[in-house]
């Protein structure tokens, strides 16, 4: 039986209940659950291993074990069907001795090194053999001698003598994940945890399974011997590292962060993260943060104090008080408070409407972009989801946590369609997948309308990603898909772009044609391309850059003529990026995890953040500069309250228009000539971005960046993998290494977005995917 | 390397299943019937043609006996040490047959790698306990005088043999 009709038919008898009695009590229990189930209903505790309520039940561990009344053996309680009229003793002699066996069992091959285990303190083994086990040890035998420490690249450590073979990690990788990184090897007493040869673990999810090891088989490398669980302060927050938005809890000891876990959030990240959420933080405790206030002095960038720095700033303020060209960049790192701070000193004391928190991200004014990013659905709906289509979107590169919910989705019996410019990993899960060059996207809507939109049943959802959103022809896509939603009222439109908290910093007003709270800006400012564009052909009177690059997202010639022309440049941030190594000002500034307020994530959901560690000595959060700021100009800043009781509902409505009218100013797709290919960008999730180039453990896990071709063109170009090649574009070119690979689309050359060495940027601004562009040997 | 030919027979037996996954185990089969054994690379190749992540692949080559991650020699000796085999003294034949075949601690194969031994899990004849295959021979309940004999007439044998029926390959590289 499919799992589809499964679910359909579990729908059906939903109502259907049974009664059972377990330890005298009757309980009455879905038809379909487990003993384990209805015991938990009770609140009866039965002890588990392999079991995870996520995953369907295994009973490898038999640790489970409870007596059902006419049956002849124990029964694992975690796959027993609960049955009419059963009788369930959990606490009875036979089943505390069954379950007292199985521990000795697991104990006897166990190496009992609690004392240098990581686990110790919050192992499910300690905890169960406490409460369960017989705390006398009858094994005299010598143990099994196993690798104690193989790492499986930077960031898990396995120790084959604690495994229990529970197969939890593995199960991850089959059934949450889909990305089998883990695998058990050999079999019976020699069944190990791994992956051949001990070759680095290629996961992005690999901290979950830390998290669910029941002993101390899987531990984290970055945690290794740090702390005890006991040692540790627990401070609840949300992951701003991409725009999902997880839950997590940060463990700080000292006032030293130590790691990172997730916590259950049922709509949004259930009990799960990805591995830049795991281990991303480290970049906050690296010592090359900026400790002090710099200022250029002779051309060179000295530390100085707050008063004097703060005073300078306010001063070119009072100077360059309602210039047209005066610019407020960046924004995407800050809470949603100091964005708010951020506009409105610009927008009230400045006078300046130019302001913009989208540096180096697409910049469609708002007629183009038509829908900004959000989601209809919230992210545990789509767990329930009957159909998906996914048109390109690289969802385990941008939204990681997304597939983890598709995925359990697809174990539900959902259907998926994905499209795209190339392939990704979600692509081996599909139930179909449409490999196309950029520009040809009409096509495909037009084949998926003939042939997949009539087949759509149930609940359905439509994921649109950057490969389609950074698309000159943004609004007719985004129009063809509300004619769709306007057949199929179950279809839900959901718009993944954007990073960290982009939608906060939008909400907040750091958009030139938006206030606070999406009201219309009162004077339309300059987008972050046009600001610079203009300032690299006149003068340009200051740049106050907050949590971005734009150094980094300009081609190279273009930013020296933008540098020469700005008068005044301001950089506020927590490592010295190359725009900040050229600023006048450099203020540093706190990390996420150092500072509290909101964040809203792809959804629109308003989180909190909260700072888990006092900040570093003499550091200021971006919201007390921006204050300090403008106080000496005069002003006080402060929340409106009108703003601040928009930031307490739990989500922000995602308002989808019915329909799109056509606007005549769009832009026609260039034609392709000779033998230009499309540029399709693409993102990575360990990429040499600051924060995670600044995080010593993932950053070993950023592959090196190549400017990916299907072989058809490499072999007309006379090229091959590993070349060294040149794309040119009308603007500008770029230097890589080519790699030729049937992933991606024919006519399509795919290079990564946030690698410095492979900087995109060089190709020009304003680039959008279906740029014609030239790849030729270098 | 697999042959064209191999991996044609592999996706000929990936036809004859609902879900070509269920074929893994013949094709891992006719990719050790035509190198030998299942090297890593192999394993790969096989992983490829099935889009299955090699530690799948692995995982499975690793869990059954009749699968071997290094070269073996020309014929395979599976003697079975589960409990009815050992409880009717498997411990002792299998410690015969290393004698015999001048095993030291730890070698597997001959050094004319004219044989390989396995201490195997269960071969399903517990009827037969103690029990061995030799080759493709299911031989018991073996007695330690026939075991001269036993080895002797598996010499005469073609070697290793392959399960999968009707494959056109070319046989055992490593032979």
């Amino acid at each position: 039986m499919s799992t589809e009709t499964k679910n359909k038919q579990s729908e059906n008898i939903k109502q259907e209940m049974i009664n059972l009695t377990i330890d005298g009590q009757v309980v009455s229990t879905p038809k379909g659950s487990t003993v384990y189930q209805a015991a938990q209903q009770l609140g009866i505790d039965i002890p588990i291993f392999c079991y995870q309520d996520r995953m369907p039940a295994l009973g490898a561990c038999r640790m489970c074990l409870v007596e059902v009344e006419k049956m002849p053996k124990l029964a694992a309680s975690c796959s027993q069907g609960a049955m009419e009229g059963m009788v369930v003793h959990t606490k009875s002699k036979k089943a505390e001795d069954g379950r007292k066996s199985i521990i000795e069992f697991l104990l006897i091959n166990h190496p009992l090194d609690c004392p240098i285990c990581d686990k110790g303190g919050e192992c499910p083994l300690q905890d169960n053999t406490l409460d369960y086990g017989s705390g006398i040890s009858r094994f005299v035998e010598d143990k099994r001698k196993l690798e104690k420490k193989t790492a499986l690249g930077p960031l898990l450590i396995v120790d084959q003598e604690r495994c229990i073979a529970c197969a939890r990690c593995t199960r991850f990788g089959e059934i949450v994940a889909g990305d089998d990184a883990l695998k058990l090897k050999d079999r019976g007493f020699r069944t190990e945890i791994g992956t051949p040869n001990d070759q680095p673990v290629e996961s992005k999810f690999i901290g979950n399974t830390i998290q669910m090891c029941p002993v101390g088989a899987l531990t984290s490398q970055v945690y290794r011997f740090r702390a005890r669980p006991w040692d540790n302060d627990t401070v609840e927050s949300t992951c701003t590292l991409c725009a999902v938005g997880c839950n997590m809890k940060v463990d700080t000891r000292d006032n030293e962060i130590l790691r990172v876990r997730s916590v259950e959030n049922r709509d949004v990240n259930d009990i799960w993260m990805c591995d830049k959420g795991f281990f991303g933080y480290e970049h906050v405790n690296d010592d090359n943060r900026i400790k002090t206030p710099l200022i250029r002095r002779n051309g060179e960038l000295v530390p100085a104090g707050w008063e004097e720095v703060l005073e300078l700033i306010a001063n070119k303020f009072k100077e360059v008080k309602a210039s047209p060209k005066v610019g407020a960049l960046g924004g995407s790192p800050l809470t949603v408070e100091e964005n708010y701070f951020f506009q409105k000193l610009f927008r009230e004391v400045v006078e300046s409407p130019n302001v913009d928190a989208r540096v180096g991200l697409s910049q469609q004014d708002k007629d183009q972009e038509a829908i900004p990013a959000g989601t209809e659905i919230s992210l545990g709906e789509i767990e329930s989801l009957d159909n998906v289509l996914v048109l390109g979107s690289d969802l385990t590169e941008t939204f990681p946590v997304i597939w983890l919910r598709l995925k359990q989705g697809m174990n539900n019996g959902a259907k998926v369609v994905v499209t795209g410019h190339h392939q990704t990993e979600v692509s081996p899960h599909s139930n179909k997948e449409i490999i196309h060059a950029p520009g040809e996207e009409f096509a495909v809507l037009d084949q998926l309308e003939k042939e997949v939109l009539p087949t759509l049943k149930g609940k359905s959802a439509l994921f649109i990603g950057e490969q389609y959103l950074k698309s000159t022809s943004r609004r007719k896509i985004l129009s063809t898909l509300l004619k769709w939603k306007k057949q199929n009222p179950e279809l839900s439109l959901n718009i993944l772009e954007g990073t960290g908290n982009d939608l906060g910093a939008r909400f907040a007003g750091m958009h030139p044609a938006i206030g606070p709270a999406g009201s219309d800006a009162k004077q339309t400012g300059l987008s972050s391309s046009d600001m610079l564009i203009q300032a690299s052909k006149e003068p340009w009177d200051l740049f106050y850059v907050a949590g971005a690059n734009p150094a980094a997202k300009v081609p190279a010639p273009l930013w020296d003529q933008i540098r020469e022309k700005t008068k005044f440049l301001v950089v506020q941030d927590l490592f010295l990026t190359k725009t900040a190594e050229e600023a006048d000002v450099v203020l540093p500034t706190l990390s996420f995890i150092e500072k509290g307020g909101h964040v809203i994530n792809i959804e629109g959901r308003i989180q909190e953040i909260r700072a888990a560690k006092s900040a570093p000595e003499g550091l200021l959060s971006d919201a007390e500069i921006f204050t300090l700021i403008a106080q000496r100009l005069g002003t006080t800043l402060i929340l409106d309250k009108e703003f601040s009781e928009h930031l307490k509902v739990e989500r922000l409505p995602f308002k989808v228009p019915t329909q799109l009218e056509e606007i005549s100013a769009s832009t026609q797709l260039e034609e392709i000539k000779g033998e230009q290919l499309r540029l399709s960008l693409s993102q990575k999730l360990f990429d040499h971005g600051t924060r995670v180039q600044y995080s010593p453990a993932i950053e070993q896990l950023v592959k090196e960046p190549t400017i990916s071709i299907h072989p058809e063109e490499a072999i007309n170009r006379l090229l091959k993998e590993g070349d060294l090649v040149v794309v040119e574009s009308e603007q500008g070119t770029l230097k890589g290494t080519l790699k030729v690979t049937e992933a991606v689309a024919k006519a399509t050359v795919v290079i990564p977005e946030g690698f410095p060495e492979l900087s995109v940027a060089q190709l020009g601004m304003k680039l959008s995917n279906a740029t014609a562009v030239i790849v030729k040997k270098g | 390397m697999l042959s064209e030919k191999a991996k044609n027979s592999i996706l000929k037996l990936q036809d004859k299943y609902p879900v070509k996954r269920s074929a893994l185990l013949p094709a891992l089969h006719v990719a050790q019937a035509e190198i030998g054994y299942l090297p890593q690379k192999v394993q790969q190749e096989v992983a490829d043609l099935f889009d299955l992540n090699v530690t799948e692949v692995h995982s499975v080559v690793t869990f059954y006996d009749m699968f071997f991650e290094e070269p073996t020699g020309k014929h395979l000796l599976h003697v079975c040490k589960n409990i009815s085999c050992m409880l009717r003294g498997s411990d002792e034949v299998i410690a015969k047959f290393r004698a015999k075949l001048g095993l030291k601690p730890g070698e597997k194969t001959t050094g004319d790698k004219q044989f390989t031994l396995v201490a195997s899990e269960c071969l399903a004849a517990c009827d037969r306990a103690p029990m061995m295959i030799a080759n493709d021979k299911v031989i018991g309940p073996i007695e330690e005088k026939d075991i001269d004999s036993i080895i002797e007439e598996t010499k005469k044998m073609d070697g290793h043999p392959c399960p999968v029926p009707n494959i056109d390959i070319e046989r055992g590289a490593s032979h």
